[in-house]
């Protein structure tokens, strides 16, 4: 065994979760105080701009997801590995729940703000575009007959379904736009007072760390779902490969198996 | 200070939405040992 690969067993081992799930929730607290209690009011915006610090993360760790879900599906093409497979599976799942959390923050923000929930805004509309395409990667992954066309279907649009993570981010740009410009991922200094810079970059660290505990578990639960299926696969088959579809986590040196 | 409705609102959900996956993960971890157990006599490896 590598030893980059010792290192990712021993952090999604039982152990790394607990570790990982310890600093994650003692930096979330730490994050909502800062955000909640320490960071000023916005001049303009008052109280309601609290929500910067869960919406910018959430879209933040979408943002990461789904590039975790891209270099996921362009290693599984590569190498027809499973651990790639089950990786972008994972991040997918993941990413869908921050991208719609980030969604229904951004509306609770420009209600009081913007006086809507919605409006087709070029960095709302790319947003919920994006949600789309990854519950129909979801979606997609539920469809496929056989697991190595799951995988390999699953990764084009991994990879294809990212063009639009770039057009996301530089919507506000590109476009008129009523959402505001970034104001830390931007040409030259951030644009945004230290005090609260340094609650946004607590809770970008610490939902960071909350995404990575995610990842772990879904990854465990990945396996789990894998080796149940197998056991039911064999279970059927009297312990035989009968038609050569047994899902990839008994393929050969970790590949997955052939279609049929 | 109705403004402070909405950034309550915001927290709660992010709380629940994560809560909410991290139960769900763990029921489909129980669900899925549970299927092998059954399956095979013995309990899932981790």
């Amino acid at each position: 065994m590598k030893r980059s690969e010792r290192m990712m067993a021993r952090l999604t081992g039982r152990r790394g979760e607990r570790v990982l799930a310890g600093a994650a929730l003692a930096g979330l607290a730490a994050s909502a105080g800062l955000s909640l209690l320490v960071a000023p009011p916005d001049a303009t915006q008052g109280e309601v701009q609290r929500l910067m610090y869960v919406h910018v993360p959430a879209a933040w760790l979408a943002y990461l997801s789904f590039t975790s879900v891209f270099v996921a599906s362009v290693a599984y093409l590569v190498t027809s590995r499973t651990r790639w497979d089950r990786l972008a599976a994972a991040s997918a799942e993941v990413g869908v729940l921050f991208c719609a959390l980030t969604i229904v923050l951004g509306a609770l923000w420009g209600r009081p703000v913007w006086g809507t929930w919605w409006t087709w805004d070029p960095r709302l509309t790319t947003t919920a575009v994006l949600l789309l395409v990854y519950l129909g990667y979801l979606a997609l992954r539920q469809m496929a007959d056989s697991p190595g066309r799951r995988a390999r279907w699953s990764a084009v649009l991994g990879v294809v379904g990212f063009v639009d993570v770039p057009i996301v981010h530089m919507s506000v740009v590109w476009w008129r736009s009523l959402h505001q410009a970034p104001t830390v991922l931007r040409p030259g200094a951030p644009t945004i007072a230290g005090s609260m810079l340094a609650a946004l970059l607590v809770a970008v660290a610490a939902f960071t760390l909350a995404w990575a505990y995610l990842i772990t578990v879904r990854l465990r639960v990945g396996r789990l779902e894998e080796r149940a299926a197998t056991q039911a696969l064999s279970a059927r088959t009297g312990g035989r490969p009968s038609d050569g579809q047994l899902p990839p986590v008994v393929g050969v040196q970790g590949r997955a198996a052939p279609d049929a | 200070m109705p403004d402070l409705g909405y950034v309550a609102a915001g927290y709660l959900a992010t709380a629940a939405a994560l809560g909410g996956y991290l139960l769900w993960l763990h029921g489909r971890a129980r669900r899925a040992r549970r299927r092998t157990a059954a399956l095979t006599g013995r309990p899932a490896r981790r």
